[in-house]
C-alpha cells in the first residue's frame, strides 16, 4: 500500500471528504492539519503545495491537489466507488449536486465583503437552496430504496452528502425533520465502523 | 456492443461541449439533442436534478456534466492508463472548474463597479495563475499532452475552457506559447479537427 500524507487546514470544509474516505476504507494516512490563520506562510518549503492550494495528498512523496480528485482516487482504490462505470456515474452525479450546493454556500459565506450582504446571501441559501437540495437528496434516497445513494453499500456519494450537510445540520436541525430519509442516512453513515470511531474522536471545528 | 447515447442540452457549447468533444475524440455516434428555452419548462421535471445536460444511456437518464464527462472518458479510453493518471486528469479538471467558477461569479455580478473589479482580477490574476499551472504541466510532459502520452479528458477540458478566452482575449494567451501549442495540437488532431470544422457556431 502507498504511504499517504494528507495536508489541509484544521477544518472540515472541502477537505473533510478525503478524511472520511480514508476512515471509511480503513486505510492509514497521516492527517496533517495546518493553521488557517498562518496560511499561506505555513505552506512554503517542505509543505509547498501544488498550484498553491490546499488540500493536497502525498502518495509515496508525490503531491496531488484538488479535494474532489483526491476523494475520487481514494474511492476508486478502496471500494467506495460502486461496482461498475454506471454506478461511478451515479455517484459522481450526487457528488456534483453537493458541489453545486457547497459552491453557493461558499459564495454566500466568503464572497461578500460586507456583513449585511453576507447575511442576506446566506439567508437566501438557507431558505431556498438548502431545502431544494435536501428535497433532491430525499427523492434520490426514496428512489434507491437501500438507504444509500447508489447501490446497496456505502460510497463516496454517501460520505460527500454527509460532510456537505454537517454545518446546516448543526445550525438548523429542525429543518431536517421534513426529510426523514436524509435524517436516517445521516445516522446510517455516522454509524459505519471506521466513521463512528473517527467522528467520536474528531475535534469540533467552526466549518 | 456500445449503448445508444443521447446528450440533451441547450443550443450552445456551455456545459455540454466537453461531453460532445469526448464523443468526437472517440468517434462514437450520439444523438445531440438541443432544447430551446421555450421547450425547457415542460422538459425540466423529467430531467434528473431538473437540470441539463443529461446523458441518456440506453434510455436511462443521468445528470451532472462533470459526472457525464468522466463516464464518457472512462468508456472511451480518455481517462489515462492508470488510477494515478486519472487522478492527475481530475486535478486539471478541478483547476479548470475553480477558474470557470470565478468567471461565473463575475458573470452573475449585478453591481457594475464590482463586476468591473472582478473582471480585472480575472484577467490579471486568475487567468494568468491558471495558465501558469497549465504551463507547468505541459513543461513536465514531453509529449505535449497534459497527462500521459496521449489525448485525455484533461486536454479536451482545457481546450473547451479556454475557447471563450481565445475568442475574446487572445492577446492574453500570447505569453503562454505552450498553451497555444497544446491548443493547436488538440484542434488539429484528426477527429477533433473534423468535429470543429462541422460544429455549429454558437455564442456561448
Amino acid at each position: 500500500m502507498p504511504t499517504y500524507r494528507y495536508v489541509f487546514f484544521d477544518l472540515r470544509g472541502k477537505g473533510e471528504i478525503v478524511r472520511l474516505c480514508f476512515h471509511a476504507a480503513g486505510v492509514k494516512f497521516e492527517d496533517v492539519r495546518l493553521d488557517h490563520d498562518s496560511w499561506p506562510e505555513n505552506v512554503r518549503g517542505r509543505e509547498a503545495s501544488p498550484f498553491g492550494q490546499l488540500p493536497y495528498l502525498e502518495i509515496d512523496g508525490k503531491k496531488f491537489a484538488q479535494s474532489i480528485a483526491i476523494a475520487q482516487y481514494i474511492a476508486r482504490e478502496y471500494g467506495l466507488y460502486g461496482d461498475n462505470s454506471l454506478e461511478n456515474l451515479s455517484i459522481d452525479g450526487v457528488v456534483g449536486l453537493t458541489i453545486d450546493y457547497f459552491t453557493r454556500w461558499a459564495r454566500a459565506t466568503y464572497g461578500p465583503e460586507d456583513a449585511k450582504r453576507r447575511a442576506e446571501l446566506q439567508a437566501k441559501v438557507y431558505s431556498e437552496d438548502l431545502p431544494k437540495f435536501l428535497q433532491q437528496l430525499e427523492e434520490l434516497l426514496i428512489e434507491n430504496k437501500t438507504g444509500y445513494f447508489v447501490g446497496n453499500k456505502l460510497t463516496l456519494a454517501d460520505l460527500k452528502v454527509y460532510t456537505t450537510l454537517e454545518n446546516s445540520f448543526q445550525e438548523f436541525p429542525d429543518m431536517y425533520t421534513k426529510y426523514p430519509q436524509v435524517l436516517a442516512h445521516r445516522k446510517k453513515v455516522g454509524s459505519q465502523p471506521g466513521i463512528a470511531a473517527y467522528l467520536s474522536s474528531r475535534k469540533p471545528t467552526p466549518v | 456492443m456500445l449503448p445508444t447515447y443521447k446528450l440533451v442540452y441547450f443550443d450552445g457549447r456551455g456545459k455540454a461541449e466537453l461531453s460532445r468533444l469526448c464523443f468526437a475524440a472517440a468517434g462514437v455516434k450520439f444523438e445531440d439533442e438541443r432544447v430551446t428555452k421555450e421547450e425547457w419548462p415542460a422538459l425540466k421535471p423529467a430531467m434528473p436534478f431538473g437540470q441539463l445536460p443529461v446523458l441518456d444511456v440506453n434510455g436511462k437518464l443521468f445528470g451532472q456534466s462533470s459526472a457525464i464527462e468522466k463516464y464518457l472518458a472512462r468508456e472511451f479510453a480518455l481517462y489515462g492508463k492508470t488510477s494515478l493518471e486519472a487522478l492527475e486528469i481530475d486535478e486539471i479538471i478541478g483547476l479548470g472548474r475553480d477558474y470557470t467558477d470565478l468567471i461565473t461569479v463575475w458573470y452573475k455580478e449585478s453591481d457594475e463597479t464590482k463586476k468591473a473589479e472582478l473582471g480585472t482580477k480575472l484577467l490579471q490574476e486568475y487567468l494568468p495563475r491558471f495558465l501558469k499551472a497549465l504551463d507547468s504541466k505541459l513543461t513536465n510532459n514531453v509529449r505535449g499532452y497534459l497527462v500521459g502520452n496521449q489525448m485525455t479528458l484533461a486536454d479536451l477540458a482545457i481546450y473547451d475552457i479556454l475557447e471563450n478566452n481565445f475568442r475574446k482575449t487572445p492577446e492574453l494567451l500570447q505569453t503562454h506559447p505552450k498553451v497555444i501549442e497544446h491548443r493547436n495540437r488538440i484542434a488539429s488532431s484528426q477527429k477533433i479537427s473534423e468535429y470543429l470544422k462541422n460544429r455549429k457556431e454558437t455564442e456561448f
